[in-house]
C-alpha cells in the first residue's frame, strides 16, 4: 500500500488542495499553511467529526432515489486515476474472490459461482466527489444477502475491500447492510466490462463514487476501520450522500 | 457585513455558526435589523438607486440607503439559501425532501451556484464601495462612526 501522503499530494487533485490554499491565502497572505502538521491534524479531526455526523444521520433503510429505464446512461463515464487501457484484466479461470476476517465460510469464490448468484437491478445516481453525477443501471446481489450467505459477522463494524487495480476501500456495516448496496455484476444489462471493474464492483448509491470499489478480489469483515485509497490522500472516510 | 454595535470579540478558534447565530440574535434584540434595514420598498429602492447611479446619493455614516438595505437583506437571504441548497447537495439521499424542494439534485446545484454568485457579487460591490468611501472602514470594524460622530434617536 502506498505511504500516507500529506495534503501536498492533493494539489494534483486540484479540488481540496486548491480551496485550502485559497483559504490560507486569505488568512495568512504569502504563507502556505497546508504543510504544517498542526493544520493536518486539525483537518483530520474535523474529517473524523464529519464521519460521526454522517453515520448519525444515515438512515439504514432510507433509499436513494431510483429512476426510470430511459434515464439511465448507457455509455457510462469511465473514471480512474489510470487510463482504461491499463485496467486489470481478470481471467475467469484464475480469478478467486478471497474472504477474510470475521466470516464463517471463507472458501474462495469462482466467477461461475458468483455469476450464479440471484440478481436484482437498480437505476440509481452515481455522485462523484469531483462534481459530476450520472444515472446508471446496475444489477447484482445485495451485499447483505451475500454477507448472510458466507456467514459474515454483521455485528462487526466494517466491511473492507481489496482490488486488482491496487485500490482498497472500506465501509461501515450499516451501509454494507443497506438494501441498495450491491455486488454489481452488470452495468446497463451487460456483464460489467473490464474497464468498469470486471468481475464486479461494489455499487453503493448512498455513498460518493470513490467509495464504490471495482475489480474486487477480497472482501473482509473487521472491527478496525479499513483504510481507503483516496481517504489516505485526504478525502473524508465516510463520504455518504 | 454589518456595523456591529457594540464591538463583539470574535473568538479565533470559535464556532462560526454559533457566532453568526449570536449576531443575528443580538441584531434582533437591539432592533438593529428593524431600525437600520427597514423600511424597504420598490419605490424607495428605485429612488436611491437612481440617486446612486447619478452620483447624487449622500453617504452618511451609520445610515443605510435603501439600495444598501435591500443588498443586505439579499445577502442574508443568499446565505440562508446557500445553507439549504448546500445541505441538499451534501446529503441528497439523507435529505431527499430538500432536494425535491429545489427541483432535484441538479436544481439544488443550480440554486447553490446562483446564490454563491450573488454573494460574490455582493462582496465585490461591498469592498469596492468601501474603497470608494474609506471612512466607513473604521466604523464597520469598530462598530462606531468615530470620524464623524452622528447622533440618532435610540442610540445610547
Amino acid at each position: 500500500m502506498p505511504a500516507k501522503e500529506t495534503l501536498d499530494g492533493l494539489r494534483t487533485q486540484g479540488l481540496f488542495g486548491g480551496s485550502l490554499s485559497l483559504g490560507a491565502l486569505t488568512l495568512l497572505t504569502g504563507c502556505d499553511i497546508s504543510d504544517h502538521e498542526s493544520v493536518q491534524k486539525a483537518l483530520a479531526l474535523v474529517s473524523r467529526w464529519n464521519d460521526r455526523v454522517q453515520a448519525a444521520i444515515f438512515g439504514a433503510n432510507r433509499l436513494a432515489p431510483t429512476f426510470a429505464e430511459d434515464e439511465a446512461v448507457k455509455a457510462f463515464r469511465y473514471n480512474a486515476w489510470y487510463g482504461p487501457d491499463r485496467s486489470p484484466r481478470l481471467e475467469d479461470a484464475t480469478y478467486r474472490l478471497t474472504l477474510a476476517g470475521q466470516i464463517a465460510d471463507k472458501r474462495p469464490w469462482t466467477i461461475d459461482r458468483l455469476h450464479a448468484l440471484p440478481r436484482v437491478s437498480q437505476i440509481t445516481r452515481h455522485v462523484c466527489v469531483e462534481g459530476w453525477s450520472m444515472i446508471g443501471k446496475w444489477s447484482g446481489i445485495p451485499l447483505r444477502d451475500f454477507l448472510g450467505q458466507i456467514g459474515a459477522d454483521t455485528t462487526a463494524r466494517y466491511v473492507g475491500f481489496e482490488c486488482a487495480d491496487g485500490y482498497y476501500e472500506g465501509i461501515d456495516m450499516p451501509t454494507a447492510l443497506h438494501p441498495q448496496t450491491l455486488m454489481a455484476f452488470q452495468l446497463s444489462d451487460d456483464i460489467l466490462p473490464t474497464r468498469y471493474g470486471y468481475p464486479f464492483k461494489i455499487r453503493i448509491p448512498t455513498k460518493l463514487g470513490f467509495k464504490n470499489p471495482k475489480f474486487v478480489t477480497t472482501i473482509y469483515v473487521t472491527n478496525q476501520q479499513p483504510r481507503g485509497f483516496w481517504t489516505d490522500r485526504g478525502y473524508n472516510w465516510f463520504s455518504g450522500i | 457585513m454589518f456595523a456591529l454595535r457594540p464591538v463583539i470579540p470574535l473568538p479565533v478558534n470559535g464556532n462560526v455558526t454559533k457566532v453568526s447565530r449570536y449576531l443575528v440574535l443580538w441584531n434582533t434584540i437591539t432592533g438593529h435589523f428593524r431600525r437600520d434595514f427597514l423600511p424597504i420598498g420598490p419605490r424607495l429602492f428605485w429612488r436611491d438607486f437612481v440617486a446612486a447611479a447619478t452620483f447624487r446619493l449622500q453617504h452618511r455614516l451609520g445610515e443605510y440607503n435603501v439600495v444598501q438595505r435591500v443588498a443586505y437583506w439579499g445577502a442574508l437571504g443568499s446565505v440562508a439559501m446557500m445553507l439549504l441548497s448546500g445541505i441538499a447537495i451534501w446529503k441528497p439521499v439523507q435529505t431527499y425532501p430538500l432536494e425535491v424542494l429545489f427541483g432535484g439534485f441538479q436544481g439544488a446545484r443550480i440554486v447553490h451556484f446562483v446564490f454563491m454568485t450573488a454573494i460574490v457579487l455582493f462582496i465585490a460591490i461591498h469592498v469596492a464601495l468601501v474603497i470608494l468611501v474609506p471612512k466607513t472602514f473604521v466604523a464597520m470594524t469598530l462598530g462606531r462612526a468615530t470620524a464623524v460622530p452622528h447622533a440618532r434617536k435610540g442610540d445610547a
